[in-house]
């Protein structure tokens, strides 16, 4: 009986050993799942750099369209010396940095813009929409932008009054000509029965507009507001570039232009009346300093009211 | 003489009895000493054997699969760290776009310093195509490896071996390149 009771013991201690073996197996690949689970729960939590490549990226667009309305406003002042355009950039911009820090303080980044240079230049201007677009003089064939220039916010709001009608050369309507790195781009604007008419010469692309008037605007590739396949132009129209019209007497128009040159050709436009110079800011210039646990960015920008930051 | 017949039977019957009952203990007596231990000897090395048998196959196919599994969570996690570097490569050649020639990107990347129990190191090599890099991350106890590639817009410095764990990736603006270190 004392045999048959040792082994029933060792038969116990068997199976105890093998239990506690599978028991150690189970452990181990509970363990090895929680390692899985662990780690990508790190990555998750601890992927900061899109997040933070966001976070920049939203403080520098809002920077440049700040910074660009800052511009924008102190343009707007009728003045005639560019320091008080300067002194008003300069503290919109001081101000807007203390805004901002404060801003993202709260979420623990340090985050500042500061100016460094304005870019002064000229604001070309014509108001009277019942005026034909010549020079002063009244020459209808006559370069806006005279030598080449970088030019920002050129619009134009034009009637039917005086446009030519269609003809197969387009010979009498008034045509805008862009002049960058010796390609010519020419834009046509004529009616067509009751229709404004906006063509472009060498891809012959066309559209328009039938309520009378249209406003043209060569940055975005717009006429009142809606996409126009004429003014697609080259992205090499960035570039400096000069801006001649022809058949000018063909429209009546108001327009707006600014070049980044704060010498035009004066002959061309006069103290009052239509076509006009004004001193404008054309760009400024910022740092841009964003820091943060995961990130430290700084560049320098430079801010062009109207572009794409 | 009818009560000598039935005395008779009493006594035969009570004979026939306890030679009955006699039998019947003598049977039991006999199994219980011979039969009864036979089987139990047997039975027990019959359950000892079977349960070794399948105590030990078990462990035999326990202790690959557990290996197994744990090389293939170590390889799928370096897979998981190996991305988010790459996503963060990415990011920091993004923010070096923004940032031009003259600015300044630092992007910190907070890798685990231990992936499944292990160390393990980082390289970055230069593969075929234009700017085309692979990520691999080598385990140092279990030698699991995981590659990643990735493609940027600019270079990216070779790197042997860093030690796995909190990196700095670096806009370097002299070279135009991004560079990888210990943070």
């Amino acid at each position: 009986m004392a045999e048959l009771a040792s082994a029933r013991a060792d038969r116990g201690q068997l199976l105890l050993v093998f239990a506690i073996g599978l028991a150690v197996a189970f452990v181990t690949l509970a363990l090895i799942l929680n390692a899985a689970v662990a780690s990508e729960l790190h990555s998750s939590t601890t992927n900061h750099g899109p997040a933070a490549e966001r976070a920049v990226t939203t403080y520098q667009q809002d920077v440049w369209s700040g910074i660009g309305g800052l511009i924008s406003s102190a343009n707007a002042q009728d003045v005639d010396e560019i320091d008080p355009l300067r002194d008003a950039v300069a503290n919109g911009t001081e101000d807007w940095n203390g805004l901002s820090q404060r801003q993202y303080a709260a979420d623990g980044v340090l985050a500042s813009v500061g100016l460094v240079d304005t870019t002064t230049g000229t604001r070309i201007v014509q108001d009277n929409q019942s005026r034909a677009a010549t020079n002063r003089t009244g020459a209808v064939e006559w370069a806006v932008v005279d030598e080449p220039a970088r030019v920002r916010g050129f619009r134009m709001n034009v009637t039917q009054d005086a446009l030519a009608t269609e003809g197969s050369a387009c010979e009498d309507c008034f045509t805008v000509t862009i002049d960058a790195n010796a390609t010519n781009w020419s834009v046509y604007v004529y009616e067509s029965g009751d229709d404004i008419v906006i063509a472009e010469g060498a891809t012959e692309d066309t559209c328009r507009v039938a309520n009378g008037s249209a406003r043209i605007d060569f940055d975005n590739g717009s006429v009142n507001d809606r996409h126009c396949s004429a003014l697609a132009f080259p992205s090499t129209v960035s570039d400096p570039h000069r801006i001649t019209f022809a058949n000018a007497d063909r429209v009546h128009a108001r327009y707006e232009l600014f070049i980044d040159d704060d010498v035009p050709f004066e002959p061309h436009f006069a103290e009052d009346g239509a076509p006009t110079l004004e001193p404008a800011i054309y760009s400024a210039t910022v740092t841009v300093s964003y820091r943060s646990t995961d990130l430290r960015y700084e560049t320098e920008l430079e801010v062009v009211p109207g572009g794409t930051g | 003489m009818t009560a000598d017949v039935a005395s008779t039977r009493d006594a035969e019957r009570s004979h026939l009895e306890m030679s009955r009952r006699t039998r019947f203990r003598d049977r039991w007596t006999w199994h219980r000493g011979v039969d009864r231990g036979v089987s139990t000897a047997v039975s027990y090395v019959l359950i000892l054997g079977i349960i070794a048998l399948l105590g030990s196959s078990l462990f035999l196919a326990i202790g690959p699969f557990v290996a197994g599994q744990s090389d293939q969570t170590t390889r799928s996690s370096m897979g998981v760290v190996g991305n988010q570097l790459a996503t963060d490569l990415q990011a920091a050649d993004r923010l070096a776009d923004a940032a031009g020639t003259s600015g300044t990107v630092e992007l910190r990347a907070e890798l685990p310093e231990r992936i499944g129990g292990s160390q393990y190191r980082i390289s970055v090599t230069e593969i075929a195509g234009e700017h085309r890099y692979e990520i691999t991350l080598r385990s140092i106890d279990s030698d699991t490896v995981a590659t990643v590639t990735i493609q940027t817009d600019r270079p990216v410095e070779e790197t042997g071996a860093i030690a796995g764990g909190p990196l700095t990736i670096e806009y370097d603006t002299d070279g135009e390149m991004l560079v990888i270190h210990e943070a």
